[in-house]
This record gives structure tokens, sequence and C-alpha cells, in this order.
């Protein structure tokens, strides 16, 4: 599966890299914040993604399944 | 990751659990929140039936823990009890979840009250001092897992003021067990138990409930902000001064997020101009928590931000671990002083030695920051980190930094060293992981490879096992050098100061390989596997480091078990003794376990029902304790226990200790007891033990419902049924005979011959049970009054000829003949017998399978009193049961002086008759239908009447259909 996020932050580079798994990707013109993408095993590997976010105090404020 | 502590866990105490039952305690200055005052019970006369739930959530830096911990110091100074649990991922074992709640209830229980809960604690003693750990010896008998529920109720209930249990990190427990135990615990805590819970995302248990009850305050995520007075109070606190404006603009830019303003305190405490920092903060356009961290660590000196960046590896930090990773030998001065300066670094007070934790956000974000700075240090303080767990003797810790650091040789080297140790503990995963995470350690490594095999066998993932073994020998020896290279590539990286050396300790490939073997022999009989020892060990002497230690214990443990599976059960005993006093010896708690297991399963194969009995109880007492109660390796002890308790007629202990069996099945193989489907050649001995498991059920059952016949009848066919379809093979004879022998002794008391002799059908087909059928059959010619056929039929048993499979056959032929003597009037003959019969019991430490014969036995048993010479005590407990019995169930089946009354027997024309009974007909009428006279229907139903005991025909027809005969 791929999912993407939509962090209401913008990420710094080194908490970027805290996500080897995760690419980033360009904002839609007129939102803030950041946009990670990348490749969930399952159910829990996500769970664990977003708590990792969490770790970090970033919010997920969207978060999408992609076409593969 | 684990919460470890690193003090030596007394025996019978889990390692993690003293350190999690502490509160974490930051600094003496906290903010008092006004607005979020701690919870009051409510008043006596309010008081509804449960107790209050209060839950804290919020995400990460909310400042939940900080509240909850001014509310527990604010609890204790009023007097309540308090308990703390700061929850783990390693919570998800319900038994042990179990262990923690008690200890905390009883700790809080311990300390309520004192007057050290009182004002001015002493410094680096901010907690409440219930906190404080008192050693105990927690000898739970069998806790099932609603029982720790109604434990901690009654303890609680006994303590009687209000007790406040407060749980840190629910958001943590995932495992539908551990929530059941929550769930229950909030819905039915007693009036005086209120519980506080801490998380970061709504806990998976039904709220909803509680708000309906009106029981459930919450705080949540926007409750926790700040407000600009708060803010400007915090800022007060760390001794900063701030005009009007600014604190208003600080708290606008961190919207009063408690870890935001206290990271600015935190920078601006360093002594900077307010001024700029508040203005670029405006400016940011990132991640607020990561701009303040940047902030903080840019505007600390220097030593100060390598000092942090240093310790932030591991998720607990003990202060000898801080002064190896940063080089300082004042590190715990460091440390001690960062604790006072702030509140995200935490410590845990009166830990041995006194450990420290990051806040979680502050450790994300420095550990990313590190690894930013320098892949290559953060490698090596993951390595390092390594190095002190494996130097303490940390198993899990040392595996899973090591594999962190991705240094393979460093994972090859503490595989080595602590595989066997995982191995050991139930942990197979963890190897499973560190391989997959760093394939290249698997290289021209057959014992490692092996290792691995034996891990995918523990978690049961036969085809990876397969792919491993094979790999393991098709590479043979590995080359001499191989070990040399490792050690030196260890050394050379040792070049600068600090950097991380564990010496290489080979596991020898050749016994591991042998060891995978034996292991896999319990799951797949392939027929060609490496001879096995004969010969019985003496102690072995002393391996020549501890992880060869380790191997011989795992060797003795697999070799033993290999050896039941080949029937030849005797020789594994003493090699599981010896594996026994090894893991005593290392305190292996699981394979202790494991080795009590295999000593129970070889004790019952062998047919020693003594032996079999001490080792169950014993695997029951060790592993309840450690949190090991719910660990499938006490499937086979709860069974026995369980027959055990049945046998001595205690059916509640029976109902318990069986219902523990079912609570491990249905985790592990989430299905029904009879399993008749296919893969019996995978996991024979898992098949066996379910199997013994339904027929220890269903007798309890079946004892269960004495005042029921009906649901008894129901019983017996729907085993027989169960039964029809299950093969013979390969189960143990012993299995098969105690499944045969109480079934058809359940269908004698139920009267239901045909069944009867359909188990005797059964039976004969297997050789090994042919005594044990004539026993049978000679139980069966009893019940109809047939005495000299039944006679003839255990002839050959009661002579010695013929040896039964199942002991309470011999019983059984024995009893057959007491009471065809006693109904000949020969007493003497039937006084012998009887010894014979007290004797067999007695030394099969039975009470049941003499009870259920017939009533000339119990009369015998009175009428010899005095006469039983050492048997005398067994007699009386007999008799004592016997007349308990009478008493408990219902009026017809059991006769105060005549022991067992028989079901009625009924020929098939009677039964035919009295089902006619019901309806409205009146005798001549039902004699016209059948085409006889009146007066023969009378005479029937006088027979009829007799046999039931009755006198009237609605009464004939009540006692009918509670036997289940309409």
């Amino acid at each position: 599966m791929r999912y993407e996020f939509i962090l209401a932050e913008k990420v710094s580079a080194t908490t970027r890299d805290a996500f080897p798994e995760l690419a980033e990707s360009t904002l839609l013109p007129g939102r803030s914040g950041t946009v990670m993408f990348g490749p969930v095993i399952d159910e829990p590997n996500l769970h664990g993604l977003l708590d990792r976010f969490q770790d970090f105090g970033l919010t997920v404020v969207e978060m999408r399944m992609l076409p593969d | 990751m684990n919460t470890a502590a690193f003090d030596p866990s007394p025996p019978g105490r889990r390692a993690s659990a003293s350190l999690r039952e502490r509160a974490p305690w930051t600094r003496d200055r906290m903010l008092t929140r006004e607005t979020l005052p701690a919870p009051v019970a409510p008043c006596p006369e309010l008081r509804a039936t449960h107790g209050s739930v209060t839950l804290v959530t919020g995400s990460a830096g909310a400042g939940k823990t900080m509240l909850m911990v001014s509310w527990a110091q604010t609890m204790s100074a009023r007097g309540d009890g308090v308990g703390w649990v700061t929850l783990g991922r390693d919570d998800n074992d319900p038994a042990g979840l179990a262990m923690c709640l008690l200890d905390a209830v009883r700790t809080a229980i311990d300390w309520a009250g004192r007057p050290d809960g009182g004002p001015a604690p002493r410094s680096g003693a901010g907690a409440p001092a219930a906190m404080l750990r008192r050693e105990r010896d927690t000898e739970i008998r069998l806790p099932p897992d609603a029982g720790v529920t109604s434990q901690v109720a009654s303890e609680v209930v006994t303590f009687g003021a209000d007790l406040w249990l407060l749980l840190d990190d629910v958001h943590l427990l995932r495992d539908h067990r551990t929530l059941e135990i929550l769930e229950t615990l909030l819905h039915r805590a007693p009036p005086n138990l209120h519980v506080v819970l801490g998380a970061r995302a709504d806990p998976a248990v039904h709220l909803s409930k509680l708000r309906l009850q009106q029981r459930l305050r919450e705080v949540r995520d926007h409750d926790l902000r700040l407000s600009r007075d708060e803010t400007a109070a915090v800022v007060a606190l760390n001794g900063i001064s701030l005009d009007e404006g600014q604190v208003t603009r600080l708290h606008r830019l961190t919207e009063g997020w408690a870890a935001g303003v206290g990271l600015a305190a935190l920078s601006l405490a360093s002594g900077r101009d307010p001024e700029p920092f508040l203005a670029s903060f405006a400016q940011n356009d990132g991640a607020v928590a990561a701009y303040l961290v940047d902030e903080v660590l840019d505007s600390i000196d220097d030593d100060r931000r390598e000092f942090m960046l240093d310790t932030c590896v591991p998720d607990v930090l003990p202060e000898a671990l801080a002064v190896r990773l940063s080089g300082c030998d004042d590190a715990g001065q460091v440390l001690a002083e960062l604790t006072a300066a702030n509140s995200l670094l935490a410590i845990t007070p009166d830990a041995h030695p006194v450990t420290y934790r990051y806040h979680a956000l502050l450790r994300s974000y420095l550990r990313a920051r590190l690894r930013a700075e320098s892949v290559e240090r953060f490698a090596l303080r993951q390595a390092q980190t390594a190095v002190w767990f494996a130097e303490q003797g940390r198993a899990t810790e040392a595996v899973d930094h090591a594999v962190y650091s991705g240094d393979a040789a460093l994972v090859r080297a503490t595989l080595h060293r602590y595989a066997v140790v995982l191995l050991l503990d139930g942990d197979p995963s963890r190897i499973e992981h560190a391989v997959a995470a760093v394939p290249a350690v698997l290289h021209s490594d057959p014992a490692l490879l092996a290792v691995v095999a034996i891990a995918n066998l523990q978690s049961v993932d036969l085809a990876s096992a397969r792919l491993h073994l094979a790999a393991a020998a098709v590479m043979g020896e590995p080359r001499v050098e191989q070990g040399q290279d490792d050690v030196d590539r260890g050394l050379t990286s040792s070049e600068d100061a600090g950097s991380p050396v564990l010496t290489f300790v080979p596991l020898p490939p050749d016994r591991v390989l042998t060891i995978a073997s034996w292991t896999a022999r319990q799951f797949v009989n392939t027929g060609d596997d490496p001879p096995l020892l004969t010969v019985s060990p003496r102690p072995r002497p002393d391996a020549a480091t501890p992880n060869l230690r380790d191997l011989d214990v795992l060797e003795d443990l697999q070799q033993a078990f290999a050896l039941v599976s080949s029937g030849r059960a005797a020789e594994s005993l003493p090699m599981f003794e010896r594996s026994l006093r090894g893991a005593r010896q290392a305190d292996r708690a699981f394979t202790v376990v494991s080795c009590l297991t295999g000593l129970t399963a070889a004790s019952g194969v062998v047919g020693d029902v003594v032996e079999t009995r001490r080792w169950a109880h014993e695997a029951i007492a060790h592993a309840t304790p450690r949190g090991l109660g719910r660990s499938p390796n006490l499937l086979l002890p709860y069974v026995c226990a369980a027959e055990e308790a049945h046998e001595h007629c205690d059916l509640d202990l029976a109902e318990q200790l069986i219902g523990s069996a079912f609570a491990i099945l249905g985790t592990t193989q989430g299905g029904s007891p009879d399993a008749t489907s296919g893969g019996i050649d995978e996991q024979d001995a898992v098949q066996a033990v379910v199997r013994s498991l339904a027929s220890v059920a269903t007798c309890i059952d079946f004892a269960r419902s004495d005042t029921d016949p009906a649901r008894q009848r129901e019983i017996v066919s729907r085993r027989l049924e169960k039964v029809r379809r299950l093969p013979p093979a390969p189960y143990a004879a012993s299995l098969v005979g105690y499944e045969m022998v109480t079934l058809h002794r359940m269908a004698l008391l139920t009267a239901q011959l045909t069944v009867a002799e359909a188990v005797e059908e059964i039976s004969a087909a297997v050789p090994a049970l042919a005594a044990d059928v004539l026993a049978m059959r000679g139980l069966r010619a009893l019940r109809l009054g047939h005495d000299r056929e039944a006679r003839a039929h255990v002839a050959s048993v009661v002579s010695g000829e013929a040896e039964v499979s199942f002991a309470a056959s011999a019983v059984a032929a024995a009893l057959v003949e007491v009471t065809t003597a006693r109904r000949n009037q020969q007493a003497a003959v039937a006084h012998e017998a009887l010894l014979v019969a007290l004797e067999l019991t007695h030394s099969q430490d039975g009470l049941r399978m003499m009870l259920d014969v017939s009533a000339e036995v119990m009369g015998s048993l009175r009428s010899g009193r005095g006469r039983f010479g050492r048997h005398e005590p067994l007699v009386d407990r007999l008799l004592e049961t016997a007349e308990g019995q009478a008493a408990d169930s219902g009026p017809r089946r059991w006769r105060q002086n005549a022991g067992l009354g028989p079901a009625p027997l009924l020929s098939p024309r009677e039964i035919s008759l009295l089902r006619d009974l019901p309806s409205l007909l009146t005798v001549s009428e039902i004699a016209r239908a059948r085409s006889v006279s009146p007066n023969t229907i009378k005479t029937q139903l006088r027979s009829l009447f007799d046999k039931l005991e009755v006198s009237t025909r609605r009464d004939a027809v009540a006692t009918g259909r509670h036997e289940g005969l309409i």
C-alpha cells in the first residue's frame, strides 16, 4: 500500500530524515505544511507511522491511500 | 523498547515492574493547574455503585504526565491511597499487567496515610511517598484473568478508604486481552476505587457506557493547554522575567502547548534576550516543536548540547550508561542539573542505580538531530549502548541496540552471546527481527542459521525453519578465520576512545545444528534425525563461557522433548531434570516452566500419576507469580491439575483450572477444543493436549450437571459422536484409555447402555486397551445384574494376567469383584478385593474412581471400617465425599446411606410406555392400542413406577422428563 500524509507543520530536513521510508512531495498552491508519502506494509505499520508523527509533535491533517 | 530496571530483580519479580510503579519525578517546582484540580471522590451519600474514572488525553508534550503527578501528590497529601503504573509496550501480556495492577494497589494500601506523604519532602524524593517500593513475596495461586479484577476489588473494598489508581500511557495497551482486563477494571470498580488514565490516544475501551453512567470525567488536549496566566506562571517558575506583552506573545506562539512553553523557557533560561527570540519564533513556519528544540540546543552551551545528543539514544538512561556515552565522569551531576532545570528530563526516584528519561518528544528530536549531524556518531552511540547492556547481561536491549547500530559484526557477536538466552526466555521474534534487519549476519555462519531455525520453530514458522536448517546443514564448518575476522574488525573500530568492543564468543555450529534438528523433531516427523543420547546424564562440568552454559540448558531441554516425541519418555526424565537445574541457576523462568511442563508430559506418558501431578503443580506455581500464567507452556499442567481436582471431587477448583486452560487455548488457537482438523502431523504434542483438555472438560461438565440428568445424557452422547471421529493414533494409550474409560463410566451413570457398548467397541480396536475393555464389559454386566458374566470378564484383570493401560480399569475390576462377592454374601472375598482396590486407588492418588461403581461398594466400605489398616484415612475420605455429594445433588441420584443410586434402567417397552403417559389416554386406551389387556399395562406401570421410584402418573412423567427419557 502507499499512503500520503499531509502534516500541518513545515518539517525540517532533520525531522524528514527520521522518516527514511517516506519521501516529500510538493504542496498544492495555497496550502501550508508538509506532504510526505511512501510505502506502508500493513495496518500496524500505518499506526506505527502515526505514532512516530505524534512523537515529533506533528499534526496529521489529512491522510489518504494512494492508487498503486 | 523495554523500560527495564537495572536493579537485580529478586526472584518472583519481573525486572521492569519495579521501575514503572513509581511516578516519574521532575522538579520540585511544578505548576499548579488551578483549572484542573485533582479529582475528588464523591461524598458517601452520592456514592455510585462504582468508582469514578478520569481520562486525561493529550498529544505528546501536552502535559498529561505532569498533571497526573501533581494530582498524585495532592491525593497522597489528602491521605488517600495512591497507586501508579506507567505502562509500556511490554505490558501486552495479560498476566503481567494483572500482576502490575495488583502490586500497585497493594503498594498504595501499604503506604496510604503515612506521615511522609505530608509537605516538605526531602529533595530527590519529590514523588509521593506512596510510590516507594517494598519487597513482597506475592504467592498468588492461579489467578484466572477475571480473577485479577476480583482480587483488586476485594483488596480495595477491604482497605475501605478512597484509593486512586493512576495508569499512564494506556494507549500502549494494544492486545485485546489486556484491554479486556482494563475494561473489566473500569466497569466493575468498587465505589472507593477510582481510576485515572493518561493516554496519548483514546484507549480502546468502551467509554460511552461510563459517560452514560456519569462516571467519566475527561480532560482533553485543549483542557491541558496553558492559559495566558498559566504561561506567565511557568515562565516565572523558571526564573525568567518577561513583560506582559512578551508573555502574551509567547502564549500565542506556543498556543499554550505545555512542552512548547517549557522548551521556550529552557531556551530563555540561559539568559538570552527574549525579544529577538520571540521575533524569530514568530517568523518560523516550521513545526513548533522542531523549532523550539533547535532553539534550546543552540542556546545551551556546547558541552551540554553534545552531552544531550550523546545520551539520547537509549529509552531509559541509567547514570553509568550516561557516563559511557558522554565520556564524562560527572554525567550524573549533569543529568541532575538538567533535571532540575526543566521538566523534559525525568528521574525515577529511589531506583538503583538512578535512571533518567528524556521526554519522548525531546528524545525524538535529539535522535533525529544526532543522525542528521553524523550518522557514524549515531551508530557509534547505538553500538556503545548495545555493548553496555551486553555487559549488564541485558539480552533484549543489547540485541535491539546492536541492530539499530547497523554494525553487522556487533550484531553477530551479540547474537552469539545472547541468542540462546532469548530462546530460553521465550523471545524468538527478537532474533528473527534482528536477522531480518541485518541479514549479512547469517552469511557464512551456520551456528546463527541454526539458532534462527530454532527461533522460527519456537514461533511456529515451519517454512522458514526448514530453509534455515537446510542452509545451515549445507554450510558445514565455518572457516576458522571467520571468528578471528570479526574480532579484528571489532578491534580496529576501537581506535577512538570509548568505542565498543564485545568479545566474540562463538557458538559451536555442530551442537546448535543438532539442537535445531531435535527441536524440529517435535513438530515434524522426518525420520532422519541425529541420534539421541542414551546415557543417563550426570551433572555436566561447568561450561567455559556463559553462552555455552545457556546452550547446555537448551540442549538438554530440546533433547528431552525429542526423546518424548520418539516414544522414549522414561529416558527423558533425568534430562529434563538436568535442564531444570541449569535453568533455575540462571533464573530463566520461561525455560524452568518449559522443563516442568516437559516433566509433566513425560511422567504422564510413563503413567506415573503422582509425579505428573506434582510437576504440574510446580509448573503452575513457578509460572504464575512471574507473569507467565497464560503462557502456552502451561496448557498441559492446567489440564493435569484440573483432572486431579476432578478426581478428588473438588469441582470448584476443577472448573477454575480448566477455565485457565481454555483461556490459554483461546489465545493460541482461537478455536474449539475438539480440533479434528488435519495438520496432526505437525504439532502432535499440541493435539494430544487439546484432546485431553476436551476429555477432562467433559468430565467436569458432567459432574457439574449432577442435578440435571437430561443434560448429562446429552453430554455423553455428544462426546461419543466427537470421539468416534477422532483417530486413536498417534495418541498415547494412556490418553485414549482415560477418554474411553471415563466416557464408559459416564454412560453407565446415565444408563445409556448402548453408548457404553459403543465405547467398548471403539476401545477394542486399540490393542493396548484390551484389558481395559474387559473391565468395561464387567462393569456393564454388573449394571445389568449379570453377576456371573461380570465376574468372568474381569477375572484376568483381577488376577493380574491382563495389564490395563489406564489404572482406573484395574480398580473397576476389583470393585466388580467386591460387588459380586457382596451380593453373594461372601464378605471375606469382598473385603479382600476392596483392599486391592484401595491399594490401587491410593497409589494412583485417586478418589472418584472408587465412588461411581455400585452401592455395594459403599456398603462394604461402611461395614468394613476399622479393618482397612493404613487405608483407613482414604476410606474416611471416600465416605465423606460420598455424603457430601449426596447432600449437594438431587435427591434421586444419590442416597445418603447407599452411595450411588444408578439411573433407572428401563426396558424398551417400559420406555415406550413412559412416553405414552404424558398424553391424556387412559390405561384402557393404551392397552387397546397395544393389543394387550389393561391388567398387563397396570402391571407394567407398577414396575415402571417402582423403577422410577414414583407412585403417580404425573410424577412418572416429571421424573421421565428430568432423566431425559421423554
